[in-house]
């Protein structure tokens, strides 16, 4: 037990206990339920700056809670979790303070707004989970906490959208704690290590480790989205918009793709699973689905559906980079954990908006709507850039270092998918750009009604505004130290030195 | 911080910020303003170069020997835009859409500026990229901003090429890094990483010209950086923005058609490739022989269509033609590139303010008025051109098929075209999407099994 064993409860418990609180509360306890909401939220960005600050000294960050004979539920704190943490933290409160403003009027804020704090404290939980079962028991978490989320609105379509993600959830929950069983049973430890804790242990056992190692990653596929476990992304779309930022940017496709970047590096190791041979199939896997959900995107009329796509696509480069196996390729990877989070918040924060203050939900209903939310769609605009690797923004970066990895790793034929990709990103991407900005609106917008005329209320506004804003910088400054880019190079560097 | 390190970062810097139309209230003549840094780098500055270690991946602006003749095309092309612009704003007719119209040729006008100055100040790939890239985006939207169909149907041609180039130049850019060995990709092979060693040192041209000349891949680069900027400049055989611009661009933007994406990356050409140091004569005649084609092609179109409003693009194809055979005769015999290279940028210079007087002549013969929209059918623009050009060749052969082959062979022809047609692709993936949905759990067990399977396929080869 190190000095600081209470720092990575504290963060968990930072969410989780107003969450619990907010459950009791009643629906017209407004101010109680925002601060609340706003105080857990910063106290989690203040403590995971100690945290920070804290390793970058040196310091480390464990708690071990005794959990069964011979496992322990271990929370630490190490510099892949970190990434993780700051992601969500960052995004979490500012989707609290957009969702605060975009439930405004709705029924069920208590219950709505103790599962979201529920759900960033299982997010946390799996960031910061230091061994496989504690990872698998927040993963699960996370499930049964995100699906009132989802159907929150209680339409026919909600309930059809929760049902699908729960089975496909379930499902791959049983494959993960079947294969981490597995695997506990072959190995005797679930402890994450550095450079995996499989390597060496078990010599002449390879074809359970294959098998074990498809187990885990079908298990994490899901809710990362991989192609064919995607089919519950595009439906949950249904959800309220914060829930799809959520979903898509802060905790449950991170979760997955941040799992198997846990198994193949802390379970695995990177060079055991590349001997093993497993890590070229999930290449293959991960360029699939980039260029199926770039395919699948192009054709939806349905924004927000356009977005689930996108996602299905872009989550995979994470999987993509990790899987190339090799350091600059996990440069990228990781990379773009992070910057697809920020530019896919920003992207569907924008839709809210237009679905909130105009009620366009198509993009088909998008014309000239930049003049009417100049703002917003300037927004969108540096978020729909970014997703297509246009320098100077966040995108770019990670398919710089994607490239160039694949290159690295001599698998040039993703240099085509990366290409492909960014191809069809362009296409369903720019037609809405041009809709928004250069087409005559074909209908007269409902007037403003907000101070100054301000396009729509400021909570809804600042997000996006502020992610649009970090997606920039964190392209333009991405050599600065502490920056995404620099974090991500110490993790590789940990991951591959000799 | 000197002063000419000053002037480099506030040249692009101006205009950039000068773009937020917020800002812009508060500062009269803000076209005219945004120019003036590049007037005192021009008059002040001294060979210098601005590192900038902390933007992108490591970037630099840099004035350099061709800088001064640059930054005079520059002057010289953008100040008479900017007079044009302001004209034609003021003859607004106070519409809210009009002034919309106006806010926003302001916003791309000067967005354009920035990326033109930048790229021009450039000292690395990336950089380079990076400002050629928000150039050319922001040109897009000078294009068809305001303006018809045609101008639509411009911008939609352009803007693929565009597209198209920035993927070809983004390869060709991780090419250069390969070919650099910047990433010192050896170290990384030898397990020495270190987070200072994967630190990627800046892409300087003076490094790619270095290192280019003795790698496999210069031929591989070489294509690529050529092709990328023929797309963005519209050389032979991939020019069809270019007439199509020169034709739908309000006045004020055709001035500045050849002077900004046709010479930009005719300068990128210039700065990309390691032109005098590398030797490569097969590829050399390929190019030269695509320039004679390119000013064999654009003499028989102004024979052909003598429309005056396409005429500069008709003009731009030869003078393009003509660079690209010097282009070749520079990669063919580098000697001759290094006694007579320097043109080159004269060369570019002249290009762009002969394209911008006789725009601006034609202009004013026009009175400015568009004629072009009217020869358009509207409803031809909204069909994709893949769609329409695979159905005109299957309906082609049919037809063929219809008088010369037996029946069968014509009903599968028949078939192939109904199978081009994107719907139905539409249809298949939706249909697809729910077979997912409705089998998900027994088709992920199934994938499951299949991907097991083929682990220990793969693994027990690997090991045998």
């Amino acid at each position: 037990m190190s000095g600081y064993y209470e720092l990575p409860l504290l963060i968990l418990a930072s969410s989780m206990v107003p969450g619990l609180i907010i459950f009791m509360l009643p629906e017209e306890a407004v101010r109680t339920r925002i601060t609340l909401n706003m105080s857990g939220a910063l106290l989690k960005v203040i403590l995971v700056g100690i945290v920070i600050w804290g390793l970058s000294n040196g310091q480390q960050y464990e708690t071990r809670l005794p959990f069964l004979p011979g496992l322990e539920l271990v929370l630490k704190a190490d510099a892949l979790s970190i990434l993780f943490i700051t992601l969500s933290t960052v995004l979490w409160l500012v989707t609290t303070v957009y969702a605060i403003s975009y439930l405004e009027n709705s029924p069920n804020r208590s219950r709505f707004f103790g599962f979201f704090s529920l759900c960033v404290t299982a997010t946390i939980g799996i960031a910061l989970a230091g061994n496989l079962i504690t990872f698998v028991l927040f993963y699960e978490l996370l499930t049964l906490t995100t699906y009132p989320l989802i159907v929150h609105r209680g339409t026919e379509e909600a309930r059809r959208a929760g049902r699908s993600y729960l089975i496909h959830t379930m499902i791959g929950g049983a494959l993960l704690l079947l294969g981490t069983v597995w695997l506990y049973s072959l190995t005797g430890t679930l402890e994450f290590t550095h450079r995996g804790f499989v390597a060496g242990l078990l010599p002449g056992h390879d074809t359970s480790l294959i098998i074990i190692f498809a187990l885990l990653i079908a298990g994490l596929g899901v809710k990362a989205a991989l192609v064919p476990f995607h089919s519950w992304l595009p439906q949950a779309m249904v959800a309220p918009a914060p829930v799809s930022a959520l979903l898509h940017a802060v905790a449950v496709v991170k979760a997955g793709a941040f799992g198997i970047a846990r198994v193949v590096y802390d379970v695995y190791g990177i060079k055991f699973a590349s001997e093993l041979g497993v890590t070229l199939p999930l290449a293959i896997l991960a360029a699939i689905t980039i260029i199926y959900g770039s395919v699948r995107a192009l054709f939806q009329d349905d924004l927000k559906r356009r977005l689930a796509f996108s996602t299905v696509s872009q989550v995979s480069y994470i999987t993509l980079g990790i899987a190339l196996a090799g350091p600059i390729a996990t440069i990228g990877g990781l990379v773009h954990l992070v910057h697809q989070g920020i530019m896919k918040i920003t992207l569907f924060f924008c839709a809210g908006n237009l679905s909130e203050t105009l009620g366009i939900h198509k993009v088909s209903e998008m014309d000239g709507v930049g003049r009417r939310m100049p703002l917003t769609m300037a927004a969108f605009t540096l978020g729909a850039f970014g997703m297509m690797g246009a320098p100077p923004l966040a995108g770019f970066i990670s398919k710089w270092y994607l490239g160039l990895g694949a290159l690295d790793a001599g698998q040039d034929w993703v240099i085509l998918v990366l290409a492909g990709s960014s191809l069809l990103n362009a296409m369903y991407f720019l037609p809405i750009l041009h809709r928004a900005w250069f087409r005559e609106p074909v209908q007269e917008w409902p007037a403003t009604n907000y101070l100054w005329h301000r396009e729509t209320a400021w909570a809804l506004l600042l997000p996006p505004l502020f992610t649009a804003l970090l997606s920039l910088i964190l392209g333009l400054l991405a050599s600065l130290p502490y920056s995404t880019l620099e974090w991500a190079r110490f993790i590789t560097s940990l991951e591959y030195s000799p | 911080m000197t002063m000419s390190e000053f002037l480099l970062l506030l040249t692009p810097l101006l205009p950039l910020l000068l773009a937020a139309p917020w800002l812009r209230r508060f500062i009269p003549g803000a076209i005219y303003v945004a120019i003036l840094p590049s007037l005192l780098l021009l008059l002040f500055a001294e060979k210098s170069v601005l590192e900038l270690s902390w933007l992108l991946l490591g970037s630099g602006l840099g004035f350099a020997e061709q800088t001064p003749l640059l930054l005079s095309m520059a002057l010289l092309l953008w100040l008479p835009a900017a007079f044009f612009l302001s004209t034609q704003l003021q003859r607004s007719d106070g519409a809210l859409s009009s002034e919309i119209i106006n806010q926003r040729y302001s916003t791309f006008f000067l967005l354009t500026l920035s990326g033109y100055l930048a790229a021009i100040l450039a000292i690395d790939v990336i950089g380079f990229f990076t400002f050629s890239t928000l150039m050319g985006y922001s040109f897009y939207g000078l294009l068809i901003n305001g303006g018809g169909d045609s101008a639509k149907r411009a911008g939609l041609v352009y803007l693929c090429f565009l597209i198209i180039a920035d993927l070809l130049l983004f390869e060709a850019a991780l090419i250069a890094v390969v070919a650099t060995d910047n990433l010192s990709f050896s170290a990384v092979r030898d397990a020495n990483l270190s987070i200072d060693v994967v630190r990627t040192a800046k892409l300087n041209f003076a490094a790619v010209h270095t290192a280019l000349p003795t790698s496999d891949y210069s031929s591989l680069y070489l294509s690529m950086v050529v092709l990328g900027f023929a797309l963005k400049a519209g050389f032979w055989p991939v020019y069809f923005w270019l007439p199509l611009a020169f034709r739908a661009a309000a006045p004020p933007i055709a001035l500045l058609i050849g002077g900004v994406p046709v010479a930009i990356a005719l300068l990128g050409i210039l700065r990309w490739l390691p032109l005098g140091e590398i030797t490569l004569p097969l590829a050399g005649r390929v190019v030269q022989f695509s320039g004679l084609a390119a000013v064999l092609f654009s003499l028989l179109y102004v024979l052909i269509r003598r429309e005056l409003k396409t005429l500069p693009a008709q003009l731009t194809l030869m003078a393009t033609g003509l660079f690209t055979v010097a282009l070749g005769i520079g990669l063919s015999q580098p000697d001759l590139w290094q006694q007579y290279g320097h043109l080159a940028y004269f060369y570019i210079v002249f290009l762009s303010l002969a394209l911008a007087l006789l725009t601006a002549t034609i202009a004013w013969r026009h009175d400015g008025k568009q004629s072009a929209d009217k020869s358009m059918n509207p409803t031809e623009v909204r069909v994709m051109w893949v769609e329409r050009g695979s159905a005109r060749i299957v309906r082609r052969i049919r037809s063929l098929g219809m008088e010369t082959l037996p029946r069968l062979r014509a009903t599968s022809l028949a078939t192939a075209q109904y199978y081009l047609h994107i719907p139905v692709w539409k249809k298949a993936l939706k249909n697809a999407e729910l077979i997912l949905q409705r089998w998900s759990f027994a088709i992920t067990l199934l994938v499951l099994l299949g991907i097991v399977f083929v682990l220990v396929v793969i693994n027990k080869l690997l090991l045998n």
